[in-house]
């Protein structure tokens, strides 16, 4: 608790140091890891949340909830990415939780939007109905399976790189895969 | 690429690339920047609003404050915003060029409004110019209008810039210098705000870091004279930390607030010709609100000074302000103050415009601003100030008002969104707030909370019926006369199953936050006069509980399966009678604070939580409440026995992949530090020689039958462990990296053999048989206790194969 007014100028450099329990070269390492990834972080949230102001508020809880650690805990240096995507795709877990906390008392299917990120996406490609269709289809599957579809053909990631970022073997990541694909080719009526 | 595979990458590269940068929320971080880069606190954590919670818990006092004042009326304006430079924080409105003045920090800037086109009457809000002021982190300004001049002070270089208001201003920026005139302050940084007293031309300028208050002569450092701007001006001992400065023209008294109260300098003496009479204060008035702004108004004599602790200290200036040479004797007790009244959250700066006898003061963590009425809350007159004054939203982080007579403006500088809100003073006022804006500015962050809001309180009320068809009777219970369950879902653990579950009130369900699982939650219901609040707290032992200022009323606690400990208590109030509430818990194994900041209620629902946070850690001293209003429970009922598990996440990756693989090139370069059997299998632990500490072992690894098996390789976690499928069999392993005499027990979906236990390297390595395969169990626990520490590790499993690592889908702990 403060026990002088926290000045105006409470942000000058030489108070930098306390920023939440980081040193300040990590608290320097945060900033600049949020502006290189924010945007690209919330895109990742967004497609496996489907609900932008949601997404951003997974981003935004990821960083508070990293920045608010204990003093003296670093990001692992080279890691810092891939930890980030773990914290995302954790937070968009717990989006999924709540809703489905949400689903079992309301009922009836998830509440929150497809629709919206579809109808606050600008671009007509996106509306068009063969893409609804697909990301309908991918919003339905289960969480892993989804996670592992979204990692691997909108990050490009690598089998042996999902397997880290969710922690699961790469024969679970090759086989969940699978099976995902298998699953929207029959929603979407086609072969996979 | 098979058709399905083409179509998925198709629509989720469109709909990744049809997410822009410009349709995200705009963060402060966003967009190029310039100047120096200072991550202050504040600053990284304004566009999170979510993690403004968290800060708020360790920085600020959430004080208990009367709950606001209904917000603007139906129909109000559209909020109007014009951006400056980033972090803008000093405002000062210049009628005679029609221009507002905002100083932008981050951005070394002195940012200009043009109050003609940008007002209440005329919405032409650009973007203002911006001009820099000569040095670095620009805070406060403020306008001599007898000179036209205005005066800037550069924080960060200790300086005042001296600005032709003139010729630099809105419409003319001839005359504005890329290296204005500067007086410099004292060694020691630290000079933030500053008032000038126009009858004197005296410009008196509060050093925070240097406890004093700087006097320039005006008369000779200004628009068209700096022959003086070279001298030292003359200091006058304030104390610690002189944050807020005002001069009551009327009496010439400049007020000054410092972390001990009011300070008031006699300013007739004290004036930048004569600074002879400056060595001592004219006198003192407590203050233990932590003064952040100061507005007079003359009319009513009455000095208001918004505080942090959220309330405004009402001053009578005819009892403070000093006569000539006057100095008040101390404790004067005329000089007192007078009234006190609540506001929002953390109010910064405040601003009196006359003609509409309102005080506007900028709430800085409630991203709003309070309209009170000097009519009727004023230093002879306090009746109104039991009032808590109506609020109106603005952007982000509001620290300072500024009114504009001349067009019925008021402006609030949002720091954190480098804008500008611009308000109809005329119809947003103490007296109507039809014409304040009803909602805050496009992209501004809101404080809701990631954990419950969204969905509990409208979920909550219905009907228990379908949902506890579904869920298991954990606990029963009666508060205020009316029966209560808790349930819990079947098959997950504490208190993810609570989480999953609820509370049914009078057969109506109450839902808990569902997210990662958090230690203590909080949680209340609307329930008529007097609410019902209800949680828990997953820490094993006997809890003690204290909220603040929401005394919790008989509570009755259930420790429930897993350990994990539920309440439900009344409240002296309605629910909807408490703008914020802040819980302290705490066992024998740790202590937990959750702060909650509440929004609209309903009769019957859960109160709309529109901000939470949470701490949590070892130690029942680490956030305990003030001893006073904790309420030691010797009545805890018990159900079930067992461990709890909570935050936090390791990072297994990897290891389940990598397991079950030839040991021997491992072994090679490792150490061997124990050994020993389990199950018929032999098993030896190795070590890292090259590092230390808990991850020596942690880089190193288990040898089972031959096979290698790591540990989790992430961050070094106190306690951790694993499980490894042996053809049908299990082997649970695991270290604790804190010295001491651990206890260890596991716990899967009953209580587990008890493993053997090793001190290694100063921790402790255990090594257990489970009864069944591995890869029957879903979730497990592992507690490791000794006498004062207690560290808990939740794990969750997916996919098994033999002879491999158990996959860990979900990991969390405390310690």
């Amino acid at each position: 608790m403060n026990q002088v007014p926290l000045a105006d100028g409470a942000e000058h450099a030489g108070s930098a140091a306390s920023l939440d329990g980081l040193s300040p070269s990590a608290a320097l390492d945060l900033t600049d890891l949020f502006r290189q990834h924010h945007a690209a972080l919330v895109r990742l949230a967004a497609l496996l949340v489907h609900d932008m102001p949601t997404a951003e508020d997974v981003i935004q809880d990821v960083f508070a909830a990293i920045q608010s650690r204990p003093a003296g805990t670093r990001l692992q240096p080279g890691g810092e990415l891939t930890y980030l995507r773990v914290c995302v795709i954790n937070g968009c877990r717990s989006v999924h939780r709540r809703r489905a906390v949400v689903r079992r008392v309301a009922g009836g299917r998830n509440l929150t939007a497809l629709d919206t990120l579809q109808a606050s996406a600008e671009d007509e490609a996106i509306r068009a109905e063969e893409r609804q269709q697909v990301l309908s289809a991918l919003a339905d599957l289960p969480a892993r399976r989804r996670e592992v579809l979204v990692l691997r053909y909108y990050l490009g990631m690598s089998e042996a790189q999902i397997a880290a970022t969710l922690g699961i073997s790469p024969g679970t990541v090759k086989s969940t895969a699978a099976r995902a694909i298998a699953a929207l080719a029959k929603k979407l009526g086609e072969d996979a | 690429m098979t058709r399905t595979e083409k179509r998925l990458t198709d629509a989720l590269r469109a709909a990744g690339d049809a997410i822009k940068d410009r349709d995200l929320r705009p963060l402060p971080e966003n967009g190029a920047r310039t100047g120096q880069r200072r991550p202050g606190r504040q600053r990284w954590l304004a566009p999170a609003a979510a993690a403004a919670a968290v800060v708020g818990i360790a920085t600020f006092a959430l004080v208990a404050v009367q709950h606001n004042g209904p917000g603007p009326a139906s129909g109000a304006s559209k909020p109007q915003v014009v951006g400056v430079g980033e972090f803008p924080t000093g405002i000062a409105v210049d009628t005679a060029t029609s221009t507002a003045y905002v100083a932008a920090g981050e951005a070394n800037a002195l940012s200009m409004i043009n109050t003609s086109k940008c007002s209440a009457a005329s919405s032409d809000c650009r973007t203002a110019a911006s001009v820099p002021t000569g040095g670095t982190d620009p805070i406060g300004v403020a306008v001599d209008s007898q000179t036209h001049t205005v005066y800037v002070v550069n924080a960060g270089s200790n300086t005042v810039a001296v600005i032709n208001a003139a010729a630099c201003n809105a419409t003319s920026m001839s005359g504005c210098a890329a290296h204005p005139p500067l007086v410099r302050l004292g060694d020691r940084a630290g000079a933030e705000f500053l008032a000038v007293d126009v009858s004197t031309d005296t410009v008196y300028v509060a050093d925070t870091n240097a406890g004093t208050v700087s006097v320039i002569n005006g008369g000779t450092c200004n628009a068209s004279d700096t022959t003086g701007c070279g001298q030292a001006p003359a200091t006058i001992r304030i104390g610690a930390t002189p944050f807020p400065i005002a001069v009551d023209q009327a009496t010439n008294t400049v007020y000054v607030g410092f972390s001990a109260g009011v300070a008031m300098i006699d300013g007739t003496p004290c004036v930048g010709v004569s600074t002879a009479a400056c060595a001592k204060l004219a006198g003192t008035v407590p203050d233990a609100n932590l003064p952040a702004g100061i507005a007079v108004d003359d009319a009513a004599h009455t000095v208001y000074v918004s505080g942090e602790s959220g309330t405004v200290a009402l001053l009578n200036s005819r009892a403070c302000g000093v006569k000539i040479g006057e100095i008040l004797p101390p404790n004067f007790p005329q000089c007192r103050v007078v009234a006190t009244v609540n506001v929002g959250q953390q109010p910064r700066g405040d601003a009196f415009d006359p003609a509409n006898s309102t005080l506007y003061v900028a709430n800085a963590v409630s991203n709003d601003v309070s309209v009170l009425s000097a009519t009727t809350c004023n230093a002879t007159d306090t009746a109104g100030c039991r009032v808590t004054p109506r609020t109106f939203p603005v952007g982000a982080s509001p620290r300072r008002v500024a009114i504009d007579d001349a067009n019925n403006s008021a402006y609030v500088v949002n720091a954190a969104a480098s804008t500008v809100s611009v308000i109809d003073s005329s119809s947003c006022n103490a007296a109507t707030t039809a014409g304040c804006p009803s909602e805050p500015p496009a992209g501004t962050m809101q404080t809701e909370s990631s954990c419950s809001p969204a969905m509990t309180e409208q979920s909550s009320g219905a009907s228990a019926a379908e949902f506890t068809s579904k869920d298991t009777e954990v606990a029963t219970g009666s508060v205020a006369g009316r029966g209560w369950s808790l349930w819990a879902e079947k098959g997950v653990p504490e208190p993810l199953a609570l989480e999953s579950g609820g509370l049914v009130l009078g057969g109506r369900w109450y839902g808990m936050c569902a997210g990662f699982p958090n230690l203590l939650e909080t949680e209340f219901i609307d329930a008529g006069s007097h609410g019902i609040a209800y949680g828990y707290l997953a820490m094993p032992g006997k809890l003690k509980l204290a909220m603040t200022p929401a005394a919790l009323q008989s509570p009755d606690i259930v420790t429930l399966r897993g350990g994990v400990s539920f309440f439900i208590a009344t409240l002296a109030k309605s629910a909807c009678a408490y703008p914020s509430v802040v819980l302290h818990a705490a066992t024998a194994s740790g202590s937990a604070m959750h702060s909650l900041q509440f929004g609209g209620c309903e009769a019957g629902h859960d109160v709309v939580i529109s901000g939470s946070s949470g701490e949590w850690g070892p130690g029942q001293a680490a956030f305990s409440a003030p001893g006073p209003r904790a309420v030691r429970v010797g009545t805890q009922r018990v159900i079930g026995t067992s461990l709890a598990n909570t935050l936090d996440r390791c990072s297994p990756e990897a290891t389940s992949a990598y397991s079950g693989t030839p040991a021997a090139p491992r072994t090679a370069a490792e150490t061997e530090v124990a050994s020993g059997t389990a199950g018929g299998s032999r098993w030896s632990l190795w070590a890292d020689p090259k590092v230390s500490g808990v991850r020596r072992i942690e880089n190193g690894g288990l040898v089972l039958n031959g096979r290698w098996y790591g540990l989790c390789p992430g961050f070094p976690n106190p306690a951790e462990f694993d499980l490894v499928d042996t053809a049908g069999a299990g082997i649970a392993y695991g270290y604790v990296g804190n010295p001491g005499d651990y206890k260890i027990t596991l716990t899967g979906d009953g209580a587990l053999p008890s493993p053997a236990t090793y001190r290694v390297d100063g921790g402790t390595f255990f090594i257990g048989v489970l009864p069944r395969s591995a890869c029957t169990y879903k979730a497990m626990q592992l507690t490791a206790a000794t006498s004062s520490v207690t560290d808990l590790h939740h794990l969750q499993f997916g996919s098994c194969q033999p002879g491999r690592l158990v996959a860990i889908t979900e990991s969390n702990g405390s310690w």
